[in-house]
């Protein structure tokens, strides 16, 4: 099979700036990129860089960005690529890390928001057992962290996501899932910590985009996120501004079926702080000569059978009390 | 062609063009819509976050109708197809938990089987009524304009929940402008978040993200942006003076809903799609058409 490879290339203390440079090759039917990378590399240019070791995605290195995302080389076949329309394969290397040659990134940043949520069992050291004897635990019992157990921390995710592209003070997908992976761990004694720590790392800075649920292990860190704001919440950590968005916009359509946005704004902003809604002013202002802004309460939208809708948040309400 | 419209909180609220377009457009092209003006927000993934049983008892109840009323639904926005798609798989997916959920509609006497498809107006255009039938009512041709179609993330993905589209190659939006007469413009954010969900949580972030998407459709020269969603169109459009400003840009991008889009192409004229409040006039890029 024929296959055009357009391969970004940079040696930062050599070009002034990245350029493309374009393989032509002939390879197997079943070759992976990662084949395509190793031929060019034997036959064309040693000096393309680029990281690669297990060749069958366990070991997470060789993570790259292909046609515009992420994926891991060596589980993805150029056929599956052209399967999709692409003719030809460009290749670029891993976005929110700096380039340190061709493919080769420097992933000091990812290791670090791995590091932030302490990834390793903290238990209580009242219930380990003696040396000679497991701490065990039920497979049921850990079914929650069943997915964040599968990661292999090969950056596809923290790759691919919006938020992270532009903010390197959040923590990232992966980060979050490993989070996730300790404080669903009932053997863990640093719950409630753990949860405290991870509304400063990033956890309601996560914006849904789901980018993260083509995970080559199939982690799903988007839900893993989603369940930890879920026990957050659970657990009391409410006092911030994710948390609040979160309650208000809830009530909000309790109350009438439909969200209140107008409401919405003010309220996670806080009524009382007057220097946070001072800021809001002009953007509120604009909106309001547009026509795009109606008033809190007042022009609410409301469906028609409101207290149907009440009915039912009372009758989940009293279901989980049961 | 009939379908049960359910319209959103936004394009009800902060996006009115984009109901009012939208309305105005499916008469043009025949296609009938049923206000579902009982159907609650979808959640849009927070509430999900707080509670998610809770949130998929209120989306039950919003299929319950539509299956009653014997009509799949149709949307207007991005983020109710996502939770919309995703609520409606776990059910599908899990008999238990729908007919626990259907235990808390009982008493609202409805009950839902699992038979509703939820579909984004994009996919009703490309998939249902069709690009062909479309072309047809094209009476004003985009010729010449350079559109950026805007995917965005939401609409895509999970793609267990949507598949109607690819969402590491889609076509659909690109095959819909060329159908309207317009070029379709390939530009590298097309398929990448917007922010709208952390705008009031992390502003900064949030306008880094819209910035960075307005940049990219410049970049490749194109005229306007398209999006099928109005949470996009808020980031992107309404916020977009003071996004740019915050962070230091001076793109300036005009961005149209799908349906001021194609309703320009079909004939209507800019008051039935209330072009007027849009934030970035899209005068001077129209002005060729």
């Amino acid at each position: 099979m024929k296959s055009t490879f357009l391969i970004q290339r940079y040696v930062p203390e050599v070009d002034s700036a990245p350029h493309v440079e374009r393989y032509e090759m002939d390879l197997w039917d079943e070759a992976t990129i990662l084949d395509g990378l190793l031929a060019i590399k034997d036959q064309r240019d040693d000096s393309l860089a680029f990281r690669r070791a297990c060749r069958h995605a366990i070991c997470g290195s060789c993570t790259m960005v292909v046609n515009g995302y992420s994926k891991l080389v060596c589980k993805t076949s150029i056929a599956s690529e052209v399967k999709r329309g692409r003719t030809e394969l460009r290749i670029t290397p891993m976005r929110t890390m700096r380039v340190m040659k061709d493919l080769i990134v420097d992933m000091a940043p990812f290791w670090k928001h791995f590091r932030d949520m302490e990834p390793w069992l903290q238990p209580d050291p009242k219930k380990v057992p003696g040396p000679n004897e497991e701490y065990r635990v039920t497979p049921e019992k850990l079914a929650p962290s069943r997915k964040d157990l599968n990661c292999i921390q090969c950056a596809v995710c923290v790759s691919d996501c919006g938020v992270a592209e532009v903010d390197s003070h959040f923590a990232g997908p992966m980060a979050l899932a490993k989070a996730h992976r300790f404080v669903t761990d009932p053997r863990d004694s640093k719950r409630k910590e753990r949860l405290q720590a991870l509304v400063d790392l990033g956890l309601w800075d996560c914006a849904h985009a789901y980018n993260c649920m083509e995970c080559p292990k199939h982690v799903d860190p988007a839900l893993a996120i989603a369940d930890l704001r879920r026990i957050s919440v659970q657990a009391g950590i409410t006092n911030n501004i994710g948390a609040r968005h979160s309650a208000v916009f809830t009530k909000s359509v309790g109350r009438t079926g439909r969200l209140d946005e107008s409401m919405l704004v003010l309220q996670t902003v806080g009524i009382t702080n007057i220097a946070g809604q001072i800021r809001n002013g002009p953007q509120g202002l604009r909106m309001l000569m547009k026509g795009k802004l109606p008033l809190p309460m007042v022009q609410q939208e409301r469906v028609d059978n409101p207290k149907e809708v009440r009915r039912i948040y009372e009758a989940v309400a009293s279901g989980e009390e049961r | 062609m009939k379908y049960a419209y359910f319209t959103g909180c936004v394009a009800k609220g902060t996006c009115p063009e984009l109901h009012h377009s939208t309305v105005e457009l499916a008469k043009v092209l025949g296609i009938d819509l049923w206000e579902m003006t009982d159907a609650t927000c979808c959640g849009a993934g927070v509430i999900r976050d707080e509670n998610p049983e809770l949130q998929i008892a209120l989306n039950a109840r919003t299929f319950a109708m539509a299956e009653g009323a014997g009509m799949d639904i149709v949307n207007i926005c991005s983020t109710c197809q996502q939770n919309l798609g995703q609520d409606n798989r776990a059910m599908r997916e899990d008999p238990a938990l729908l007919e626990r959920t259907n235990g808390l509609l009982a008493q609202s006497g409805l009950h839902y089987s699992g038979k509703t498809q939820v579909k984004n107006l994009l996919w009703v255009l490309v998939g249902d009524y069709g690009l062909d039938r479309l072309k047809e009512k094209v009476v004003r041709p985009l010729t010449g304009l350079r559109v950026a179609s805007y995917y965005g993330c939401q609409l895509l993905r999970p793609v267990e929940d949507t598949g109607y589209d690819d969402p590491d190659n889609p076509t659909s939006f690109d095959k819909l402008v060329e159908a309207l007469g317009a070029t379709p413009v390939d530009y590298a954010g097309k398929t990448r978040c917007c922010g709208f969900h952390i705008l009031t949580v992390n502003e900064d972030t949030s306008t880094k993200m819209a910035v960075k998407r307005l940049e990219e459709a410049a970049e490749a020269e194109a005229d306007i942006m398209v999006t099928p969603c109005p949470l996009c169109h808020t980031s992107l459009d309404a916020y977009q003076p003071r996004a740019t400003r915050m962070q230091g840009s001076s793109v300036r991008m005009p961005v149209v809903h799908l349906s001021q889009l194609v309703g320009l192409a079909v004939g209507l004229e800019s008051s039935d799609l209330q072009l007027n409040k849009l934030m970035i006039s899209p005068q001077a890029a129209l002005s060729g058409v």
